[in-house]
């Protein structure tokens, strides 16, 4: 308590007060105005846009479903429901024209294998060099998927015969179907390299670097920041971004999951704990106005309607087991191991036990964890996540885990939905839909755990010894973007589920994917950089005394671990047994 | 007196440099690190028995094991359509 005092006075103060001169003076609501600015302006592209005939595309592809369900009576996808669900799921709002241009102006650097220059520039002379290498694959992958279908034909036919009553034949046709969406698969990926066109991305993002500028300047001329070192500082941060991008574009780092944000941070360290951050980048470094407004966007990305994916199962595994191991991990670090940062303390089990990067700066931001706290748990999910990919669908596979199982536990237990997909895929196909569904659900509790970490450290953690703290003196020290975070999840929400599919399409597809999306990924990795830039070596590694961090990580866990392992068994085997044959 | 002053400017130019050495060494091991982490620690890594199975499926899948959120991957978008059907079928 000795420390948080000391660290954050503002806090304790035993009469805060309201000034509306708050609500253009603060960052937190700053984040809120340019976050709702940003959600208004895409709903305004977006939604009087829609895709051509989309309402009757999709009751017509809905209709073929359906007379599909009938048909087979039981839960098999037939070839035709699959190219409906295909037409349906093709429906979408950022992929008209329109939705194309913002995606070129949004666009980081590409990938690279060994030339980094290509995530920047591809010349026409590279672009033409893959079309002609891909040529071949191509039209071998487009022989491979007519073979496919052929077979997938005969083997529904069959199973249709017998009126999909023999589960033999059931089986023979499903096995068939999943090979041709395999092939499918395969020469769409063929198809895009056939297709290669060539690129310069730096124009778009010299234009990007400059709307950016623009659009969080306006705030620094209202809040207690200098205007004109924020401007002749913002070009060397974007800068650190792009290379971030860069290094993390690599096609090596991206299949292990060491993505741009780490090389953000590890860069900006890199710079200011050797060469040093002159004051004026410093000044642009605002970590906190970047992060603010990124998270205000990712509430968009919270949909509620989410969390009923899965049934009650997902349920059970998401909403029960992670804030069950949220709380124990917390006490156990406070009073087993005594770390002597609270916020270090929730930061790292948040990160663990929810979903990894997107809680723990949620968290971070919500009980005002500093920058190399939030820095440390980045660090350790990362690397934990690395070693967990590989680890958890090997053991699975080793000992024979049924895939539902499996799936199950990769998804409540591995921290990023991309680490959650790559391990679940090793299962198969079912395993790496269960495993992504249920990280889903568990992505959709950081609202929650957001606000309950928000409302918990005002009453209780930011308090002198024995502080009663009324509603109102909560309320002056709430941090208020969690609130532009809750009302956009909340509204957005709401939207899609009274939109029903034309839902998915225009708000899934169109405003939150194709556009607030990689707008937040943006500030994320410029806040990351800004992380970097003033994080200093030394607070860090006071935070590692003890190894305390690492501890608590790996005890949480394992504790995540078996409890996760015990639920999915308890819900998929004993409670709803039905359900996993289904799956 | 001269001399003294011209000694302690001298020395303290020095000293500056020293640290400005120091630290730009400093910043060259660091990005030599990266490198050596880009270009040998994990590709090595990679060809391990118990590891290149997974990087395989990756690599073939295209998967992006960057994504930290499920709006970032289409494969959780076509996990919920298909999982939710399965379990609207089993209801019926």
């Amino acid at each position: 308590m000795a420390e948080q005092v000391q660290k954050q006075p503002e806090y304790v103060v035993d009469k805060a007060k309201w000034e509306w001169s708050e609500l253009y003076k603060k960052e937190d609501w700053w984040a809120i105005w340019l976050g709702f600015i940003i959600l208004a302006v895409g709903l305004l592209i977006f939604l009087p846009r829609p895709p051509a005939d989309v309402d009757q595309k999709l009751s017509q592809a809905q209709a073929i479903k359906q007379a599909e369900e009938a048909r087979t009576g039981k839960a098999f996808e037939t070839i035709e429901w699959h190219q409906a669900n295909n037409t349906m799921s093709g429906l979408r709002a950022r992929d008209q024209g329109y939705g194309k241009t913002i995606a070129k102006w949004l666009s980081t650097p590409g990938r690279w294998a060994s030339n980094p220059a290509e995530a920047l520039i591809r010349t026409e002379s590279r672009a033409a060099e893959i079309r002609s290498n891909a040529q071949p694959a191509y039209a071998e992958a487009q022989e491979k998927t007519k073979a496919a279908l052929a077979t997938a034909q005969a083997a529904q036919a069959a199973a249709a015969a017998a009126n999909f009553e023999n589960e033999g034949l059931n089986k023979q046709a499903e096995a068939a179907i999943s090979q041709w969406r395999q092939a499918r698969s395969s020469e769409s990926s063929a198809r895009s390299r056939a297709n290669t066109q060539p690129y310069n991305k730096i124009p778009y993002l010299i234009g990007i670097m400059v709307i950016f500028l623009l659009f969080f300047s306006v705030g620094t001329r209202f809040m207690d920041i200098s205007t004109s070192n924020f401007v002749k500082g913002f070009a060397f941060v974007f800068l650190l971004a792009i290379v971030a991008e860069i290094i993390g574009g690599n096609t090596t780092l991206r299949s292990w999951g060491f993505g741009p944000l780490i090389w953000a941070i590890l860069g900006g360290m890199l710079i200011a704990n050797t060469v040093g951050t002159p004051k004026f980048i410093q000044d642009a470094a605002q970590t906190e106005y970047f992060i603010k407004t990124g998270l205000v966007l990712l509430g968009a990305e919270i949909l509620f309607g989410k969390i009923l994916a899965i049934g009650l199962p997902g349920i059970f595994i998401a909403w029960v087991v992670t804030p069950t191991v949220l709380v124990l991990t917390f006490i156990f670090g406070q009073k087993v191991i005594k770390i002597p940062s609270k916020t270090l303390n929730i930061t790292v089990s948040a990160d663990m036990c929810v979903c990894g990067v997107s809680a723990a700066i949620a968290t971070a931001a919500a009980c005002r964890a500093t920058k190399e706290e939030l820095t440390i748990a980045l660090g350790m999910s990362m690397l934990f996540t690395a070693v967990m990919m590989i680890a958890l669908p090997t053991f699975i596979v080793a000992v024979g885990m049924h895939p539902v199982l499996g799936g199950a536990w990769i998804g409540g237990t591995i921290d990023s939905t991309g680490a959650v997909v790559a391990a679940g895929a090793f299962l198969g196909e079912t395993g790496m839909f269960v495993a992504a569904t249920i990280k889903m659900i568990q992505n959709v509790m950081i609202g929650v755990i957001a606000f309950g970490v928000a409302v918990y450290w005002c009453a209780r953690v930011d308090c002198v010894p024995g502080q009663q703290v009324s509603k109102m003196e909560i309320w002056y020290r709430f941090p208020k973007f969690v609130l532009g975070f809750i009302l956009a999840s909340i509204v957005f929400s709401a939207m899609l589920e009274a939109m029903g599919p034309r839902g998915d399409v225009m708000l899934d597809q169109g405003v939150l994917r194709g556009f607030t999306r990689p707008l937040r990924e943006w500030f994320f990795i410029l806040a990351f950089a800004s992380i970097g830039l003033t994080s200093n070596f030394r607070e860090m590694a006071r935070h590692f005394k003890g190894g305390k961090p690492v501890i608590l990580y790996v005890c949480g866990q394992s504790l995540n671990l078996i409890l996760t392992l015990t639920m999915a068994y308890i819900m998929f085997f004993i409670v709803f047994p039905g359900i996993t044959e289904t799956l | 007196m001269d001399q003294k002053h011209f000694l302690k400017d001298w020395k303290s130019d020095m000293l500056k440099k020293q640290r400005f050495s120091s630290r730009m060494g400093k910043f060259f091991v660091g990005l030599a690190m990266i490198w050596m982490f880009m270009f040998m620690v994990l590709p090595w890594a990679q060809t391990l028995p118990v590891i290149k199975p997974i990087i395989d499926i990756i690599s073939e899948a295209d998967i992006d094991a960057n994504q930290y959120f499920y709006t970032q991957s289409e494969e959780t978008y076509q996990a919920g359509s298909r999982i939710q059907f399965r379990l609207e079928q089993a209801r019926k």
